[in-house]
């Protein structure tokens, strides 16, 4: 079966949804189930890896470029997250999409991004993986700016697609040199290919545009800013696409960046990104704000693993994560929902009722605090696991630290804040919380602690070396936990929100930490000298443009004064005759 | 023998006819058909292209005994560049008028041009190409100083002076080559240019390099087109944006694929074109007229088919061509859709419109879509273009060729601005005055199905260049 019919039953089931403003109750029902017929397929793929197929989009000149997708092992892990994460999404949209006549350009978009994203996990050649890239870039614009009439909406979409339009840049420049340099856009050959300068500026401006779409130092900004789209495709954005996409890439390409030694730029990137989102993580109120933070952190945690040369670390924190942050995400928009959309963690309240919410919830805190035995620690213990230096390691174990005590204090601050009446009686509260929102919570709940699986099985299966957690790991890791969370709970369980307060509000811990003051200052730095340099050369254009005009006037006045020897006066043109031939004499005879 | 080309002029200079003297009273209808057959046909010269017939040339004598005489023939490029004239022109005959003021005329102006363009596409004798453009800017400037806005005259006049001063330079080229090689043939100077006298190859490569610059247009003789632009009607600013300035690309193709001396200018016209295309993107950054910024996106765009023509190899040239094609539909949409705008809410200046998508789905999203088509999304015609002109500056000028793809950035980023300020945002938003009429949704999906199938079967038109 060729790879590309995985996202057919997608795109058939998007361009269905945009058909069917008429009917739109009808919508979500289309939606989702062209995204089963796409797991199914997906699924039926999964049995027989390795297809590659690969059809010519034009060629010219002895330079071919091929549309060439695979289902090779790497390609099908990612197909199958995101096959596999697409139905709940949609479920969980069902439920939380409730105006109609929005619902056919929701679930057109939502389709086509997950589209995208399972083409992007197929491609195996630099034009696929260009189209799936730009469609992802495009579709996650329109999905940020879903309610396009919000100023803040408006705003965050722009911010975002600005970012990725340099990173689609960057690669369209990378393409052109490796399309130049092999006449082949195709994996294959690139991997293959001896190392030349060409590759080597390719590569870099690769990471560039991987870094812009996974949120990396120094594009990091766009990121948190993105939740003003709607909570389930921040669900969907944090876990499985979009972020996911520069991670893997750079892992397809990891044998190229190892050879041209390129690795050092993920370090320095993915720990400066990991402590940016921690540190804005700790200090942020907005309750999805501090889970992007959090992707942020892991992405950066990916990259430095990456960065460290270990595939396989990287790639379990690439699964694990995607089912704790999508199943946080998810819980974060029940509770954003039951407190009548209020998103400031301080005035959210959670009381007994939703137990199964909780749970689950509690399932996701854990395991991003890296408990054993759920997923979240053997991804986070194999990338301290892969660390060679010891301030190395010590960075990722206080990173570790910090992340326990945000994910807490995102935990504990609604739990134990006891709701003044007003507020319980506006929201939907927990006992009304729709069955398709809270189903797709409960399964991710299921797969968070099974995504422990993928430390035994993941390495054999995509033919790595396992990356070895020894007991010392378990006792770090599991000793930073118990920190953190003791802290956690001496700082916000005791339900003191004036302490809680004070250690995060103000001073000078804030202004470094929140939302990256300074990040955002250097692009409005950058915004004006862009712009001053516009000042300069308009300056210049109009210069030019009076230039233009003064040599016209001048043109116009010698034509009057031209004029003047043909304006019909006799006397004028006789005392002209005279001199003239005074002159003629004069030159002759003198 | 079937008169393809005698039928393909023939069309409009007969409705022309027809318009002019019935007085005008049917000019949109006869424009409408006119280029809706021309469309057809060139479909079909499209079609017979690719399947391998090329049409046989086509003379007609005139004055014969000067060696002119009215020459026609499908090349490869003119096969590509008269579809997207014709599809341009009939969105903009169909669709480009929505206030329906002075159809009459607009109608028989648009046959006039019409005229021009599929003249000049096709004509294979010097003599032909020069009045057919001259036609070309003299249907432009009535259509400027006859429809366009307030200031309309005074920008008129500005478009006449430059294009006067264009064409003679490309007079002078012509009368130049006449001397030199006593044809005005393209295909017989083509193959004996290397006969010609350096000198004289000079003097001729720089005059109509100027000429064709100026009508591109290219840094430093720009200034006509923002003003021209701003002035005219939406069916002017589609046909200049276009049509016109690619008038200019086919005539810098021609020559430098007729003067051998061109390769040793290649290099300084591809810098010149690459400031250019910087230039115009940092004056759009100062803009807030929406249709100010996309005249100077056009700018910037033919900066960068600047640079694919100056490579001289085989990608660069096809690239600008691939270029040509893409921009001229695309620029038209986007066109078409402001001056829609600007009839549904009028307003079209950044700080004043607002909330357009709340007001008018299908125009919003047809910008956006021209935005997304303008930065080079995969998919969309630019795509092809932008790998194909870079593919060959990188071949022959080196990595730093790479550079004006920065452009495309600065463009999309305050493309992106405009979306935001005026498109998507809609703290106030302007109430809808009239509704965007049939006859404009139709226009509007004809460019954007232009626009997507020639991102998405590129080997359609490669074949077709390839001949």
């Amino acid at each position: 079966m060729i790879p590309i019919f995985a996202i057919v039953p997608l795109l058939a089931g998007a361009f269905i949804s945009l058909a069917m403003a008429r009917k739109a109750t009808y919508v979500k029902h289309v939606a989702i189930a062209s995204s089963i017929a796409s797991l199914a397929v997906v699924l039926y793929m999964a049995l027989y890896p390795g297809v590659v197929n690969s059809m010519t989009w034009f060629s010219l000149g002895g330079a071919t470029a091929n549309f060439v997708t695979s289902t090779a092992p790497l390609n099908l892990l990612l197909l199958v997250i995101v096959a596999l994460m697409t139905p709940l999404i949609l479920v969980y949209s069902s439920g939380y999409m409730k105006v109609s006549s929005e619902q056919p350009r929701y679930y057109f978009l939502i389709c086509l991004f997950a589209a995208s994203m399972m083409l992007f996990a197929i491609s195996a050649s630099f034009l696929t993986l260009m189209v799936a890239w730009e469609m992802l870039g495009i579709t996650s614009y329109l999905l940020i700016g879903f309610w396009y009439w919000k100023e803040s909406a408006s705003q965050a979409a722009r911010k975002a697609i600005t970012t990725i339009l340099a990173g689609d840049l960057a690669m369209l420049s990378a393409l052109i040199l490796i399309f130049h340099a092999y006449n082949s856009l195709d994996f294959s050959v690139v991997l293959h290919a001896p190392a030349s300068p060409a590759l080597y500026a390719a590569l870099v401006l690769i990471s560039v545009a991987a870094f812009t779409k996974s949120a990396q130092f120094p594009l990091n900004e766009w990121l948190a800013d993105a939740m003003e789209g709607p909570t389930p495709v921040s669900a969907f954005l944090h876990s499985s696409t979009m972020v996911k996409a520069g991670v893997f890439l750079v892992l397809v390409l990891f044998p190229l960046y190892k050879e041209a030694s390129l690795l050092g730029l993920f370090l320095v990137a993915g720990s400066a990104t990991a402590i940016i989102g921690a540190l804005n993580a700790l200090s942020e109120k907005h309750i999805k704000r501090i889970l992007a933070y959090s992707t942020m952190e892991d992405l950066g945690l990916m990259f430095v693993a990456i960065g460290l040369g270990s595939v396989v670390a990287a790639l379990l924190l690439f699964v694990v994560q995607t089912f704790y942050k999508a199943l946080l995400f998810m819980s974060s928009g029940i509770m954003m929902e039951a407190n009548d959309g209020r998103t400031d963690i301080t005035s959210i309240y959670w009381d007994g009722s939703g137990k199964l919410l909780m749970g689950a919830t509690l399932v996701g805190v854990l395991s991003l605090a890296a408990l054993f035995p759920l997923g979240g620690f053997f991804g986070k213990a194999a990338v301290d696991a892969s660390s060679n230096t010891l301030p190395m390691y010590a960075l990722l174990l206080v990173v570790q630290f910090v992340s326990v005590i945000y994910i807490f204090r995102w935990f504990f601050i609604p739990l134990h804040r006891t709701p003044n009446v007003s507020e319980t009686d506006v929201g939907i509260g927990y006992k009304t919380i729709p069955l398709s929102m809270l189903s797709p919570v409960l399964l991710l709940a299921i797969f968070a602690a099974l995504s422990s699986l993928t430390y035994l099985y993941l390495p054999g299966y995509l033919g790595f070396h396992p990356v070895a957690i020894s007991f010392g790991e378990w006792v770090a890791v599991t000793a930073t936990i118990a920190a953190g969370g003791y802290l956690a709970n001496f700082l916000y369980r005791r339900n003191v929100p004036a302490r809680a307060r004070a250690k995060t509000a103000n001073g000078f811990f804030n202004r470094v930490a929140y939302s990256s003051p300074y990040i955002n200052m250097f692009y409005m730095l950058l915004v004006r000298i862009l712009f001053s340099a516009a000042a300069a050369v308009s300056a210049f254009d109009g210069l030019l443009g009076s230039a233009v005009g003064y040599a016209t006037g001048l043109s116009i006045k010698a034509a009057y004064l031209l004029r003047r020897a043909e304006d019909g006066q006799t006397n004028v043109y006789i005392i002209a005759m005279v001199v003239g031939m005074i002159a003629i004499v004069a030159i002759f005879y003198l | 023998m079937f008169p393809l080309f005698a039928i393909i002029i023939g069309i409009p200079a007969v409705a022309l006819l027809a318009s002019v003297l019935t007085g005008g009273r049917f000019g949109k209808r006869l424009s409408i058909s006119s280029t809706l057959a021309t469309m057809v046909l060139s479909l079909y010269l499209a079609a017979s292209t690719f399947f391998g017939n090329f049409a046989p040339s086509e003379t007609y004598g005139y004055i014969s005994a000067l060696g002119i005489n009215l020459k026609f023939a499908a090349t490869p490029f003119s096969v590509v560049l008269l579809l997207m004239a014709s599809i341009v022109l009939f969105a903009t005959a169909l669709s480009g008028n929505p206030e329906a003021e002075k159809e009459g005329t607009a109608g028989t102006l648009i046959l006039l041009f019409q005229l021009a363009a599929v003249g000049i596409f096709t004509a294979r004798n010097l003599f032909a190409f020069f009045i057919f453009w001259d036609i070309g800017v003299i249907a432009l400037f009535f259509m400027i100083n006859r429809l366009g806005s307030s200031n309309r005259k005074k920008a008129s006049y500005k478009f006449l002076m430059y294009e006067i001063f264009a064409s003679a330079m490309l007079f002078f080229g012509i009368i130049l080559l006449y001397m030199t090689t006593h044809s005005l043939d393209i295909g017989y100077i083509t193959a004996n240019a290397s006969s010609i006298p350096l000198p004289y190859q000079a003097a001729i490569f720089l005059s109509l390099f100027v000429a064709f610059m100026t009508n591109m247009p290219l840094f430093p003789m720009h200034a006509w087109l923002p003003d021209a632009h701003t002035e005219a009607s939406t069916q002017g600013s589609m046909l200049l944006s276009g049509v016109l300035t690619k008038f200019g690309g086919f005539g810098m193709l021609l020559l430098f694929g007729m003067l051998p001396i061109a390769h040793a200018y290649a290099l300084d016209t591809a810098v010149a074109a690459s400031f250019s295309a910087f230039y115009a993107a940092f004056l759009l950054l100062k803009q807030t007229d929406i249709k100010r910024v996309i005249a100077y996106s056009t700018i910037v765009e033919m900066g960068i088919i600047m640079l694919g023509v100056s490579t001289l190899n085989q990608f660069g040239t096809f690239g600008a061509v691939y270029a040509m094609l893409s921009h001229g539909v695309t620029i038209a949409l986007l066109f078409l859709v402001v001056g829609v705008l600007h009839y549904v809410f009028g307003e079209r200046d950044i700080s004043k419109l607002r909330g357009a998508l709340s007001g008018s789905k299908t125009l919003s999203y047809a910008f956006i879509i021209g935005v997304f088509a303008t930065t080079g999304i995969p998919l969309t015609a630019t795509f092809v273009a932008d790998i194909l002109i870079f593919l060959g500056s990188l071949g022959a000028f080196g990595i730093y060729s790479l550079l004006p793809i920065f452009t495309i950035a600065v463009m999309g980023w305050y493309l992106y601005l405009v979306i935001d300020r005026s498109i998507m945002n809609s703290k106030n938003p302007l109430p809808v005055l009239n509704p965007p009429g049939l006859k404009q949704k139709i226009g509007i999906a004809l460019l954007l199905l232009a626009i997507f199938a020639f991102g998405v079967f590129p080997f359609v038109i490669i074949k077709i260049l390839k001949g």
